[in-house]
């Protein structure tokens, strides 16, 4: 996956915002922490920018922080209905790698993972990326078979990818049951080590906080109930807050991508179903890395305060209640338990679920629509946090010179109509 | 359902066909199976937002309740190409 040098944008937090560093941390615990600048400005809509981003959460709030540092577009603005972060990134298990099967998807995770390693310095924002390493399972002597020809696929293109074997798993992770008399016994597994999590809230905030300081307005509590357009181009948004003219809009609404399409008589080819993750009371560090297996479908790693984070599958009926029903979560602690028994003694916090927007080839959309001006970044469904900063990036290019770039191509809507679909179901390794 | 002349519609069509979908956030039409029971197929008037069901109704039939007929009668698909090549009649087997 060699390729030019990506223009990562480093010219945020030079201007009103003053860089976070050892040194202010000092000056600011000598007054109590009581004179912290704001991190972002709170915005009122302006009557017209040169381009609207509907989406606060992570991909929009990266699409604009690139919009202004790569493409110079700093007269935008993000609308976000209810608060920075609180749809999809503020609720998902942060697990991030870019192993995937085919030359598409592996274009487009790999651009985000190497924009991942930096991003704190970037942003200069602790965003907390933790190269931890992600550690597929396989309970089966088919799923390792079929493993190892995903890593070698992989690993074509440039991408780190090991198998271990059950000797080398024991080691790496003490704290899995190796007993292979268990009902999905551990046989072995693929390990990429670049992987790993980072803290959602802190992406967000983190490129919230850049793309303010570039001059773009990020405006919260505002819900768009309208596209305007006049014939086939795009002329202005509907919101809460009143008209706001644009001839250029970016849709990273996740779960609620159909309604946004609808306003513009579009339709999309998602289907928006809950996904659900819990997190246990806090103990002490006894997971460094990230473990997820495919054929009892839990994910599992242990966050920087302590709390055991398990993540299952999504579940099968659309919803947008942001909840989802016992079942799914019984059957992964279920497996959790099996497999790390300790677990048993945990209690559980909190339990919450989000709204997905599944595709049917479980790839994402990031496209042009037969509207002029009106573009849509979505179909993220269960494994978008991952892509952030590389979502952003491809979306900022696309909105910015109306064309997509080598990365984007392949997943415009137009796929839907060729049948060249990037089908990534069991293939991508789990649906994270 | 699916159209039977294939043939008589574009790729785009059939792509929006096979591919779209209605996706409300509010009173949807689906399609439910008993798994675990009797295993039959049956129809189901549920809403998104408070996952209230509001009506089954059996496999061929069409909604009932006011706003199962309403769903079905505004829905998009009414107006497809594949929606009128569906239909029985000159050209369809
Ligand atoms: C439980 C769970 C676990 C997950 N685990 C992982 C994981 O481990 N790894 C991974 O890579 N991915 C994971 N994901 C998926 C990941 O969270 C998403 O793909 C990603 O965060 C999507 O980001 P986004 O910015 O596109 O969407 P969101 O963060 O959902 O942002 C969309 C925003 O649009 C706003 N919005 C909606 N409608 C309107 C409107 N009309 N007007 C204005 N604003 C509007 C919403 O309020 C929301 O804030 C998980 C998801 C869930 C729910």
């Amino acid at each position: 996956m060699a390729g030019a040098s990506i223009d990562r944008g480093i010219k945020a937090v030079t201007g009103k915002q003053k860089r976070y560093s050892v040194f202010s941390l000092a000056k600011n615990a000598s007054s109590y922490h009581q004179n912290w600048q704001q991190a972002w400005r709170h915005a009122e809509p302006k009557p017209e920018y040169d381009a609207v981003i509907i989406g606060g959460g992570g991909h929009g709030l990266a699409t604009a922080y690139y919009l202004a540092s790569v493409h110079n577009m700093t007269n935008i603005a993000v609308i976000e209905k209810g608060w920075l972060g609180g749809g999809n990134t503020g609720r998902n298990t942060t697990i991030i790698r870019s192993n995937y099967l085919w030359d598409e998807s592996a274009a487009i995770y790999e651009h985000a993972l190497k924009l991942w390693e930096g991003l704190a310095q970037d942003l200069n924002f602790n965003i907390m990326f933790s190269q931890r390493g992600v550690l597929t399972i396989a309970h089966s002597e088919h799923e390792l078979k079929e493993m190892s020809r995903r890593v070698h696929a992989i690993r074509l293109n440039g991408i780190d990818s090991e198998v271990l074997g059950p000797d080398e798993i024991a080691k790496f992770v003490p704290c899995i049951n190796m007993d292979q008399s268990i009902r999905y016994p551990v046989m072995g597994g693929f390990l990429q080590q670049r992987g790993g999590t980072a803290r959602h809230d802190a992406v967000a905030w983190g490129y919230a906080r850049a793309a303010d300081d570039m001059g773009v307005d990020i405006i919260q509590n505002c819900e768009v109930t309208g596209l305007k357009r006049s014939g086939r181009r795009i002329t202005g948004i509907q919101t809460t807050k009143g008209f706001i003219k644009t001839r250029k809009v970016g849709c990273v609404v996740a779960g609620h991508s159909s309604l946004l399409a609808e306003m513009a008589g579009i339709h999309l080819p998602i289907a928006s179903r809950p996904l659900q993750a819990l997190v246990s009371e806090p103990i002490k560090p006894v997971l460094d890395t990230v473990i997820m297996s495919n054929a009892v479908h839990m994910y599992i790693s242990q966050s920087d305060k302590g709390e055991m984070v398990l993540g299952a599958g999504v579940d099968k009926y659309n919803s947008y209640a942001q909840r989802g029903s016992f079942p799914v979560p019984e059957h992964m602690i279920a497996a959790a338990v099996e497999l790390f028994p300790f677990l048993s003694r945990l209690r559980m916090l909190r339990h919450w679920g989000g709204i997905v927007d599944t595709c049917p080839d479980a790839s994402p959309i990031i496209s042009k629509t037969d509207i002029d001006g009106l573009y849509f970044n979505c179909g993220w469904g269960t494994g978008g946090f991952k892509a952030t900063p590389g979502s952003g990036h491809v979306f900022a290019d696309l909105i910015a010179q109306d064309r997509p770039n080598a990365i984007a191509a392949p997943y415009a809507l137009s796929r839907f109509e060729t049948g060249l679909l990037i089908d990534e179901h069991g293939a991508a390794g789990v649906a994270h | 359902m699916r159209p039977l002349a294939e043939h008589q519609i574009s790729d785009s069509e059939f792509g929006e066909y096979l591919f779209l979908r209605d996706n409300p956030k509010g009173v949807f039409l689906e399609r439910w199976r008993h798994q675990s029971g009797c295993r039959r197929w049956f129809n189901i008037v549920r809403d998104t937002y408070s996952h209230e069901i509001i009506e089954t109704y059996a496999m061929g039939a069409t909604p009932k309740s006011k706003a199962g007929k309403a769903a079905y009668q505004q829905s998009w698909r009414r107006k497809t190409a594949a929606e009128a090549a569906a239909k029985p009649g000159k050209g369809n087997r």
